[in-house]
This record gives C-alpha cells, structure tokens and sequence, in this order.
C-alpha cells in the first residue's frame, strides 16, 4: 500500500524549503501527493473521490502552513467531510483502522514567532482525538522552518535531504 | 484582349515556375522573380516588349506594402521610434551619401554629378528589405525595428532628393517634381491634417456602412479605393505615393477594420510586388556585364562593402549587439528602388549621361541579387557555428509581441469572458463578424475588431501563430467546429476553450482536445440552486446540492463519453439521445443519498 500526501498550499513555491521538499517527495517510491487545494478550488471535496484515496494509503500525511497559529481552515475542512460516520467511525466501520496520520508543517520563514512545538501540539489536539478515534496511529508532527534570504539554494537542498531522511526513518515504523 | 491575358500568363507563370524553386533552395522568393524577370527580360527570351511600363505598374505594390505596414503602426509606435528614425536614418543616409559621392568625385566626376550619385546610392530597397525581413520573420525583432526606421527616413528624405536633383543639373527648381518650398510644406501640413480629419470622420463610418451592408468584394473594392485615393492625392501635392499610403494606414491602426483591410490588400499587394521584383530583373541588360566583365561587379562589390561596412558600424555604434550590428548592415546593403528614379531624373535633367546611368542601374539590380545571396551566407554560418558571437542576435530571445488570447465572438457569451480577461489586464484580440455589435463596444473602449473568424486568414491576421489560447464563443455549433478544425489544422500548439452548445457538443469537443463549458449549463444550475431557496433550503444548503449536482453531472459525462468512444454508436441518433437521457434522470434519483451523507458530515 502506498503513502498519500495531501498538500494544503496555495503557494508552494513561495516556501523554499517546502518547495524543495514536495520535488523530493515526488521522487519517493509508492508515494502519491494530492494537491487538495487545487483539486478543490471552491473548498467543495469530493469526499467520495478523497475516500478512495485514503482506502489505498497505508500513511496518511498532511502538508501545510502554519497560519494564524493553526493550519489552514482546509485541512479542518477535508477532515470533517472525509472522515464521516460509517466510513471511518461508528458502528463497526472504521475502514481506517491501523492506518498512520502524521502532520508535517511549515512553520513560517526567519522570524522567529511565538510558536513552539507546545503550541502545535495544543492546537492539533483536537485533530489527535479525532485521528485515534477513528483507530488510525498518530505520529508527532515535523516542524519545519523556512530558510532566510541568504541561504544558499544547495543548502535548501540539503535541509530538504534531511527531512526527506526524517520522514523515511517514520515511514519504517509502518512497516 | 488576348495580349493582356497572354502578358498575365507569362508572368504568373515565371512566377510559378522559379519562385517555389528558389524558396526550395532557400533563397528566398525575391531572388526567384529575379530571376524569373532576367529570363522574361530583353537579355533572356525576350517574352515582354515594354519592361519600363511594367515596372510602374508595379511600383504600386511598394505602395501598397507601406500601406500594410503602416496599419501595422499604430501612431503612438511611430511616435515611439522617432530616435531611431531621424537619429539611425539620418546618420546612415548622410553617411552613405558623403561616402559615395566622395568616391564618384575622386573617380573624376565633378562636385554636382558626385552628389546625385552618392545620394542615389545610398537608398536601399524598401521592397527588397520589408520582404525579406517578412519571409525569415525577423520584422518584428528589434533589429527589424531599425531597419524599417532607416526604411522610413530614406522613404522620407527622397523628397527632398528628388527637389534637389535639377538644381543639381543646373537647371533650376523644376515644378514638376517636388514641394516648392514653404508655400509647399504648408500644403503637405494642411494635406496631412485634412487626411487625419477624413479618417475619423468619413473613412470610418464608411466603412462601417460597407462592412454591414457590402459583401466581402465591396469592401476590398472600397480599401483599393481608398489606397489609390490616398496615392493620388500625396503623388499631387509632391509627396511620394508610398509615403501616403503609408500614412493612411497609420490614421487607421487602430481601427476595427484593421485585419479586415489587412487582408483585403494582402494578395494584390503580394502579387504587385512580385511583378515589381521581376520588372526590376527585367530591366538588366546583360549586354553591360559582357562588355566590362570584371569592372561591374567589382564596382557592385565595393559599394555593398562599403555600405554594409559603414551601416555595421553605425549600428554597433548604436548600441546593438554584434549580431544585431551584421544582420542591420547586411539588410540595407543594396541599392534601391528610389535609385532608378533619382537616376532616371539626372538622366532627364542631364546631371548624368545615359550610358552611364544604364551601367549604375545594372549595378543596383545586381546588389539586389547580392543580398539575398549575403542573407542566405549568413543563415549558412549561424547553422555551422551557433554559438558565434558575430551571429547571436537579440532576436533568437524576441517574445513576439502582441497579444497572447484570441477571442471568436463577443455576443452574449463572448462579451463575460472578454471582460473578465480585460478586467485582469489580459487584453484579448477580439474578432466579431457583426459591425454594429463591433462599433458599439469599440465606443465603449474595448479593442474588437471586424472579422469572420471561421476564415483562417482573419485568424492569422489576429497572430493565431503568435497567440497561446483561442477561446471560440460563436452563437452556431457550426462555426464553433469550423473554427476549431482550422486552428487545430494550421496551429497545433494552440490551446482551445470553446463554448458547447450541448451536452453532446460537449463530448465531441472534449474527444478532440478542446477545453469546453456547456452554454446554459451554469445558468440553469443557478437558477435552480435559486429554486431550492425559495423551497425553502438554506443558502448553504442550496448551494452545496447544486455543487454535488455539478460534480456528478460532470463525471457522468465521461462515463457517457468513455462509452460511446467504446462502442462508436452514433450518439447523434434521436434514440440515442433519448437513451441518455434516461440514463441521466436514472443518475439523478442517486442525488439524495448523496446528500443525506453530505448533510452528515455536518
């Protein structure tokens, strides 16, 4: 079974990091990136078409900014009309069951905000609850931060290389 | 009669014969009609009695080359090159001038005789040139640019030149030739401003009138009219006839009849012009080049290298790239058309003596060869080492200019999509084949013009080469499809958007690639999701019904489609249709539970 990346970005290229890394993810085997926010300009998800996704993936990944201190109002969004009742929960249906859910999040660029991984966790939890819930594995969330001006675009590249090895060393634990 | 019809079946064929032959050896046409004219000439089969008479009959092609090329210049563009006219055009026609003279006065002619002779040689062939630059694409590129603004100052400068040439001969101002000072400028001025007048008051509503209730021949017939009235009247009050009609094409620019009458004067101009070029091969005597064999194209050689030294030079200095530099010397580096009738002139006047006024003319007809030949050296050198510094031009980057949407149509359908486009700063082309519809939306600012778009000459004219999208808005499915079929044909990197008028149109659109949104999908759909909310439904509610409708309606689409393609029933059929339609409303019963899950989720 595969690993599906659903993106959340308006912009990807404006984030170097994330943009370096989604080129990299690209590359991986067995893994598929829904770009959901072009997919569904209008916010109108076609829950039956993302339910099929979600039957074929063994990991789950969500992709997104970190915006007003929270993840974009679309993952919320996606969530509440994919994840429904008698598909992922109630009733004997939690077709989901032994999935893995982990959330990898770009926390904004050189300035340091007031955000720290307390903050992330404290604002995801109502996600947590409903990713166990549904009987699916959480996974703590990779934080990233944007690279300032200067930094060079090998360099980018490299950071990206790290992450891409972080996520690899998560993806073995699926196995 | 018959002598005229056999006169146009000697050149039409010429024509036929050695242009494709030339173009296949990639030499360009020109350098076929002259060739086709050294055959057809006194020195070859002697098939034309009066090559003189011919040649002025064909001169009217450069007219109307300017006149093409003038709607191609909207004012505010000319106004734009000013610098490059008066200060390139300038400099290259002085230069040039002192040049040759000084070498015709060292050569042993005297101070007047040497100035006729420089000023002669220093013009180059509008014809020859624009043609050229026309066939290997490169008029629009920067360098093209300056090349047709040396064109225009020597187009310009020629009047005085002619005023000057009897004076030269000792004769004095003659009045048959050339403004007579300022009581003279002041009727060019007055001329000018009287054309600009006529333009906006009479042309324009006239050829509204025409564009409505003539047919296609009207029309042409009222833009040849007013091509030769415009030549007319400049060729009076002493003006060259080309530069008046290149005027006229100016004031008419930016009007919407602008691709129509592109495309009216076109094949005459094409036509003319190549009889231009063949009178001009036929007027070479080949009987000069048996008598001094050696002397003629040598002269022929130092002149052109010369010029093209010295225009080199000047462009480079003129802060072009080198390549740029060489393109620009190499295209104004033979003698022109106005060269025969500045000679022509000092031959009447007596400035110069016949015999040798026939060796010049020969000479210039050969460096007319010689370009084309340069041209083609040129072309060979940048195909076997692409990567030369002398050889890389600004235009191997040049974005073609211009517009990159053309939009058929702009009635009720049409018109959204224009402003949408507009509204984002996306001006498209627009063509609309209803003059009425085209005057009033062209008052109200937008840039529409009269055409019929399912001529594929029209959407040439509108840069469908050029253009990324072709969005096709035509009220009959006919048109629609014809539209397509041609773009598809001539223009496969074209992308298409077009309105269905069908479900069925639809499909057949969406099999050939074609982007497509049916006409009264989206409005019904509103008007229904409006329905809901007087039933009684939420807003929310009402809307997101109409958008699962949407989704699945499109996605039943494809499977019809996939369908049909599977086992190629003619899904025209009545029953067809019928079956469809069921189908549809079969689908459709499948809605609510749909909407009961989309309600859960809530």
């Amino acid at each position: 079974m595969q690993t599906s990346v659903w993106t959340f970005l308006g912009e990807p290229t404006r984030r170097r990091l994330v943009y370096q890394l989604l080129l990299k993810l690209g590359a991986e085997e067995n893994l598929k990136i829904r770009d959901t926010v072009n997919l569904y300009p209008d916010f109108f998800i076609d829950a039956e078409m993302e339910k099929e996704f979600l039957l074929q993936s063994r990991g789950i990944v969500l992709l997104h900014p970190w915006v007003s201190f929270g993840p974009p109002a679309m993952t919320k969004e996606w969530m509440d009309r994919v994840l429904h009742r008698r598909f992922a929960w109630g009733d004997a249906h939690h077709q989901l069951k032994g999935r893995h859910w982990i959330h990898i999040i770009s926390m904004g660029g050189a300035h340091p905000r007031t955000e720290s991984p307390m903050d992330v966790e404290l604002f995801l939890a109502s996600y947590r609850r409903m990713v166990e819930f549904c009987g699916m594995h959480w996974h703590p969330p990779i934080l990233l931060k944007e690279p300032s001006r200067g930094v060079a675009d090998t360099h980018v590249k490299d950071q990206a290389g790290e992450v891409i090895s972080r996520f690899r060393a998560v993806q073995e634990g699926w196995k | 009669m018959t002598e005229y019809l056999i006169q146009i079946l000697i050149y039409t064929g010429a024509t036929a014969a050695m242009v494709p032959l030339f173009n296949r050896l990639g030499f360009g046409s020109v350098l076929g009609y002259l060739a086709a004219g050294l055959i057809l000439g006194p020195s070859g089969l002697a098939l034309v009695s009066d090559p003189e008479l011919i040649l002025h009959v064909a001169e009217f092609g450069v007219v109307l080359m300017l006149f093409l090329i003038g709607l191609e210049l909207k004012p505010s563009r000319l106004w734009s090159l000013r610098r490059l006219v008066i200060g390139l055009g300038g400099l290259q026609v002085l230069g040039c001038t002192l040049a040759f003279a000084g070498s015709a006065y060292l050569l042993g002619l005297n101070l007047a005789q040497a100035t006729g002779v420089g000023m002669a040689l220093a013009v180059s062939s509008t014809a020859l040139v624009l043609q050229m630059m026309d066939e290997s694409k490169l008029r629009r590129t920067s360098c093209g640019q300056s090349v047709f603004s040396v064109l225009l100052f020597q187009d310009i400068v020629v009047l005085p030149m002619l005023a000057l040439i009897p004076f030269l001969a000792g004769s004095g101002g003659d009045a048959a030739h050339g403004p007579q000072g300022l009581s003279g400028a002041l009727i060019i001025l007055l001329s000018v401003g009287a054309m600009i007048f006529l333009g906006r008051v009479v042309i324009r509503p006239v050829f509204q009138v025409l564009a409505h209730h003539g047919g296609r021949e009207v029309f042409t017939a009222g833009a040849i009219f007013l091509v030769v009235a415009a030549s007319l009247w400049m060729h009076q009050i002493g003006v060259s006839m080309a530069l008046g009609t290149f005027l006229v094409g100016v004031l008419l620019a930016d009007s919407q009849f602008r691709h129509e009458l592109e495309i009216s004067i076109q094949p005459f101009k094409g036509l003319l012009l190549g009889l231009f070029f063949i009178s001009v091969g036929m007027s070479m005597d080949l009987g000069l080049i048996v008598k001094w064999p050696w002397q003629i194209p040598l002269g022929v050689l130092l002149a052109v290298g010369l010029k093209l030294g010295y225009q080199i030079w000047l462009g480079y200095r003129f802060g072009m790239m080198k390549g740029d530099a060489l393109l620009f010397g190499l295209m104004l580096s033979q003698g022109g058309e106005f060269a025969f009738v500045l000679l022509g002139l000092a031959k009447t006047t007596g400035l110069l003596d016949s015999g040798f006024v026939q060796v010049l003319n020969f000479g210039i007809a050969l460096s007319m060869i010689s370009t084309p030949l340069l041209f083609r050296l040129r072309q060979n050198l940048m195909t076997r080492y692409p990567g030369g510094a002398l050889l890389r031009t600004e235009t191997d980057e040049a974005v073609p200019h211009g517009h990159s949407v053309i939009l058929c149509g702009f009635g009720r359908f049409g018109q959204v999509i224009g402003r949408l486009l507009h509204g984002c700063g996306t001006d498209p082309v627009v063509l609309d084949n209803d003059a009425n519809q085209v005057e009033t939306l062209r008052r109200a600012g937008f840039p529409v013009y009269l055409g019929d778009p399912v001529r594929t000459d029209v959407l040439h004219a509108a840069g469908a080469a050029e253009a990324r999208l072709l969005i096709v808005t035509m009220d009959s499915e006919e048109d629609i499809n014809a539209i397509i079929h041609q773009a598809q044909k001539y223009w496969p990197h074209l992308k298409i958007l077009a309105r269905a008028k069908s479900r069925q149109h639809a499909m057949d659109l969406a099999q050939i690639g074609v982007g497509a949104i049916r006409e009264t999908f989206e409005s019904s759909l509103a008007l229904g999701e409006m329905a809901l909310r007087e039933l009684g439904y939420g807003a929310y509610r009402a809307h997101r019904i109409a958008g699962i409708f949407r989704r699945d309606d499109l996605k039943f689409l494809k499977q019809q489609m996939e369908r049909s393609q599977a086992d190629g029933r003619p899904a025209r059929l009545a029953a067809e249709e019928r079956r469809m339609l069921a189908e549809l409303l079969k689908e459709d019963a499948l809605l609510h539970a749909v909407i009961e899950d989309d309600v859960d989720a809530e």
